[in-house]
């Protein structure tokens, strides 16, 4: 055995670490080793030292107390993990949902600059009421440049033949 | 009478209240009254000799909008339409005109053609403004119906 495992051994003796057996064969070493034996004496000896006058170190608070502090991190971490969650969702969302922003807003911007109703200086009176009674005819209504006419056209063919031959008759 | 004893009011003075009483009644409607010209009127590409030509003012208005130049009156008919009233023309065989003096100056009229109604046009008809309602008729002509308000 070297003679740094031996101190080590010798260390471990004086702290009780050994089992029944190595500590009856270190003392059987330190019988025939005089500077053994004074290693041994001292560090009984500094055990009992620190033993007798170390400084007492008191917590502030009991353990019981600093177990419950750990526990409410532990659940304090919680919600910090879920609120992780959210904020990757958040990104996600963003990630995804960007593109179609950013076109829904110029959409929305090029609306924005369009003029509501084009503007061809044609001003119709609004109190002209025109009633559709029969589904079959089309109908198309305009004014005269100088807004004196109001002419409905209606695609329907009215016989006046009849009518002619009266006028030419006449 | 001894009431217009006691007022002093002789028979003579009442029939003077009576009669002024009618007469304002009937200026008054006679002034509610419009009078509405409605013609019926067709549009021809050929020249017609001898057939009832239409006003000059409305051939032009007509012929600035219309492709035809040729513009002749077959019917004319003069309504005179108290307010809230109706009154109905007929312009051909076919075709007649069904006019409501809503209040305000607005007109209605509404087209029927062999009893059947085509539609109901309504504004307010100015002296000197026109509601035309027209249409294709056979060969290459159209069939006007012109309305007008001259008072």
């Amino acid at each position: 055995m070297k003679e740094n495992e031996i101190e080590l051994k010798i260390q471990a003796l004086v702290d009780g670490e050994l089992t029944e057996s190595e500590a009856e064969q270190m003392r059987e070493c330190m019988d025939n080793d005089v500077r053994l034996q004074i290693l041994y004496a001292q560090l009984i000896q500094t055990k009992d030292l620190i033993s007798k006058y170390e400084m007492p170190r008191v917590l502030p608070e009991s353990g019981d107390f600093y177990w419950a502090k750990i526990a409410q991190e532990i659940r304090t971490g919680e919600p910090t993990n879920q609120g992780s969650n959210n904020s990757l969702v958040i990104k996600w969302l963003f990630h995804r949902l960007a593109p179609l922003l950013g076109i829904a807003t110029i959409v929305l911007l090029i609306t924005l600059q369009q003029p509501s109703v084009p503007d061809l200086a044609i001003e119709l009176e609004s109190d002209h009421e025109l009633e559709l009674l029969s589904d079959e005819i089309d109908v198309m209504t305009f004014n005269s440049v100088d807004d004196s006419m109001s002419i409905v056209w209606l695609e329907y063919s009215m016989d006046i033949q009849r009518d002619y031959m009266e006028l030419w008759l006449d | 009478m001894q009431i217009l004893s006691k007022y002093r009011l002789g028979k003579f003075s009442l029939f003077i209240a009576i009669l002024l009483f009618v007469g304002s009644g009937i200026a008054s409607d006679k002034a509610n009254s419009i009078e509405i010209r409605a013609a019926l009127v067709v549009g021809a590409s050929k020249e017609k000799k001898g057939a009832k030509k239409l006003s000059e003012s409305i051939r032009k208005r007509l012929a600035k909008v219309f492709k035809w130049r040729n513009y002749y009156r077959l019917s004319d008919k003069q309504l005179s339409i108290p307010v809230d009233k109706t009154k109905t023309a007929k312009l051909s065989k076919k075709a007649s005109i069904k006019v409501s003096n809503r209040k305000n100056g607005r007109v209605s009229v509404s087209l029927f053609s062999g009893g059947k109604e085509l539609i109901q046009k309504s504004q307010t008809l100015r002296i000197g403004s026109y509601m035309v309602l027209a249409g294709e008729s056979t060969g290459d002509s159209a069939w006007f119906i012109v309305i007008s308000k001259s008072n």
